[in-house]
């Protein structure tokens, strides 16, 4: 005879519970994609065989072009075009009309004033001001400007170096040999490619 | 002043390394001049009214002698210079015009090469101006004290100008 022994139940802690649960996940996720791919792959399918009856059916021979589906769909979107574009033009003048009347009316019956007195616009503003790190502003503003400022004071030193390079050199070394090709450690007009005094 | 953006801008990036012209060097040299002279009246300033807090009643205006102004001037001149260019390589005119003072080989300055420099510059200013016509535009300071002062817009240390400059030297 068999004796039925009650065994104590061991709980499933929740790191042991979560691979199932991570499984069906993963195989609900395999079932969608693929189940996705299938329908790509056969809605592609069903369009290659039914190109020639949808061909058939929106170009039927023996009838006449302008009596085909396709050219009655075909003007009738084009109808359908203009009525939009009617429509919205319509749309657009009716509320150009209405839409300060409205306005007018609704503020007619505010009291705006009431309103402005009910809102705290000191505390908005303080709120707004200690969001707004203007010293942060200023400073960076002011610290881009001196740079640029600078940067602009350097260069247009470079360039009247140069100027001045040129201009006093050529007539003095007049006779020196061929300058020597300018590279980017030796700038034009720097003390690089210049010739020699003769 | 800072230099904000540490990033030199493209058209200035060839320059970096090489002798810097008479025009740059004359725009740094005003600038120290007018620092310098703006100090020493600030000090004239502080010192009259030290004077007059110490004393109002018998306070007098001081009158002082052209030739103790050129002294003082002189000689605030010759340290504002002589430290500066021992300790950083560049004045606060080199700082704004963005070149450095460096030696032969891109080094550093030192104290008493410095110092002789700025008595130099001090006494024989128009000595700058040979950098216009000097093929290697260097002032007459320059070619005496074999020194040279080159375009460094970023204030990193003198001596990390010298491969720039032997480069410069090699392709020259």
């Amino acid at each position: 005879m068999t004796q039925v022994v009650q065994v104590p139940r061991r709980d499933t802690p929740a790191v042991l519970a979560r691979p199932d649960r991570q499984l069906v996940v993963d195989a609900i996720v395999a079932i969608v994609v693929e189940s996705l791919g299938a329908g790509v792959v056969i809605a592609r399918t069903a369009s290659r065989v039914a190109a020639p009856v949808s061909r058939l059916v929106w170009r039927p021979p023996l009838v006449p072009t302008s009596l085909q589906p396709a050219t009655l769909v075909g003007v009738l979107a084009r109808r359908g075009a203009e009525h939009r574009v009617a429509t919205g033009q319509q749309v657009g003048r009716m509320l150009d009309a209405w839409t300060p009347m409205i306005t007018e009316t609704v503020l007619a019956r505010l009291d705006l004033d009431a309103i402005i007195h009910r809102v705290d616009l000191v505390a908005i503003v303080d709120e707004v001001i200690a969001g707004v790190d203007l010293p942060a502003i200023i400073r960076e503003s002011t610290g881009t400007m001196a740079s640029e400022t600078v940067r602009g004071v350097r260069m247009t030193g470079i360039t009247a170096d140069d100027a001045i390079s040129r201009t006093l050199r050529r007539p003095l070394f007049r006779r020196a040999r061929p300058a020597a090709p300018a590279g980017p450690a030796a700038p034009a007009g720097s003390a690089g490619p210049l010739p020699e005094p003769t | 002043m800072t230099d904000g953006d540490p990033v030199v801008p493209q058209g200035a990036r060839p320059y970096q390394g090489t002798n810097a012209g008479v025009a740059t060097r004359v725009a740094a040299a005003a600038i120290d001049v007018v620092l310098v002279a703006l100090g020493l009246l600030a000090g004239y300033g502080g010192y009259v009214g030290l004077r007059l807090l110490l004393d109002p009643r018998g306070y007098r205006l001081p009158d002082p002698s052209l030739a103790g102004g050129m002294t003082a001037f002189f000689v605030v001149l010759v340290l504002y210079l002589s430290v500066l260019w021992g300790t950083t390589g560049r004045t606060y005119g080199d700082h704004v015009m963005g070149i450095t003072v460096v030696g032969g080989h891109g080094s550093r300055l030192g104290p008493i090469r410095a110092f002789v420099r700025a008595v130099l510059y001090a006494v024989f200013p128009l000595g700058l101006l040979w950098c216009a016509i000097s093929v290697r535009r260097h002032s007459l300071q320059d070619v005496v004290l074999r020194t040279q002062v080159v375009y460094a817009w970023l204030p990193h240390p003198v001596e990390s100008h010298a491969p720039d400059i032997e480069g410069w030297a090699k392709e020259s």
